[in-house]
């Protein structure tokens, strides 16, 4: 488990806080978690890494699919906070690309 | 590895920055992962994994050796890339190996004779200085 905290919030936009390593053993749950938002009705989603210790591809894999479905819904998916050793694993892949980051959750919020 | 990032500038004088940090702990976790995701169950999980870490003053060698079954995935140059633009095409699995081998300046990987698997993990210190 990635202890996720989802936050619903009034402005349409759910925030998801991962805890900790999302890795192989992690990633499903966390999937389930943000697919979870998205078919509740909550595409528009934030993802806060700021207290994820470690990303790897099985992790990457998640946000993937999590990006996936919120598109399909018409929504958006963006990151905040990304430590270092994500923020490598997201320039290798190029996913860097394909997930726009902010400094932090408000700066996402805000962020067009 | 907290450890080995704490003593590195004692030894050499200087240490590697965040990102070489990053890519080769990534590198790490990829290979530690492969082995306990693939390796060790198909061996019934008596695989005897073992990592030891050898430092110089030009590179860190990673070589993770394990008993499990052999790895029969040729490496990939890299992740696999898609189009930004185009994020129903990129693969949720299968990454691993082609982002370790991004991440490092070498990545090798042999079963021995005596039924090992050996991954050789190399990364150059002198591209730490940039």
């Amino acid at each position: 488990m990635t202890g996720t905290v989802i936050e619903h919030r009034n402005d349409a936009i759910t925030t998801a806080r991962p805890h900790g390593h999302l890795d192989y053993l992690s990633a499903s749950d966390f999937k389930e978690e943000l697919l979870g938002a998205v078919e509740a009705g909550w595409p528009r989603l934030v993802v806060d890494l700021s207290a994820v210790e470690f990303v790897d591809s099985s992790g990457l894999g998640a946000l993937i699919g999590g990006l996936k479905a919120a598109r399909a819904a018409g929504g958006d998916r963006r990151l905040a906070a990304v430590p270092d050793q994500a923020r490598v694993v997201l320039s290798l892949t190029t996913l860097d690309r394909m997930f726009r980051s902010y400094a932090s959750v408000e700066e996402a919020v805000a962020g067009n | 590895m907290d450890r080995l990032w704490w003593e590195l500038p004692l030894r050499l004088g200087h240490g590697p920055d965040a990102t070489w940090r990053g890519e080769f702990a990534t590198a790490v976790g990829e290979i530690a992962a492969n082995i306990v995701r693939h390796a060790c169950p198909a061996a019934g999980d008596l695989c005897d994994a073992r990592l030891a870490i050898l430092v110089n003053r030009v590179a860190i060698v990673a070589r993770f050796t394990d008993r499990g079954a052999p790895c029969v995935a040729p490496i990939p140059a890299g992740p696999p890339i898609r189009s930004a633009e185009a994020p129903w095409e990129w693969p949720e699995a299968g990454l691993g190996l082609g982002l370790a081998r991004a991440a490092l300046d070498d990545l090798g990987y042999e079963r021995t004779a005596a039924g090992e698997n050996r991954w050789t993990l190399l990364k150059r210190l002198e591209s730490a200085d940039r």
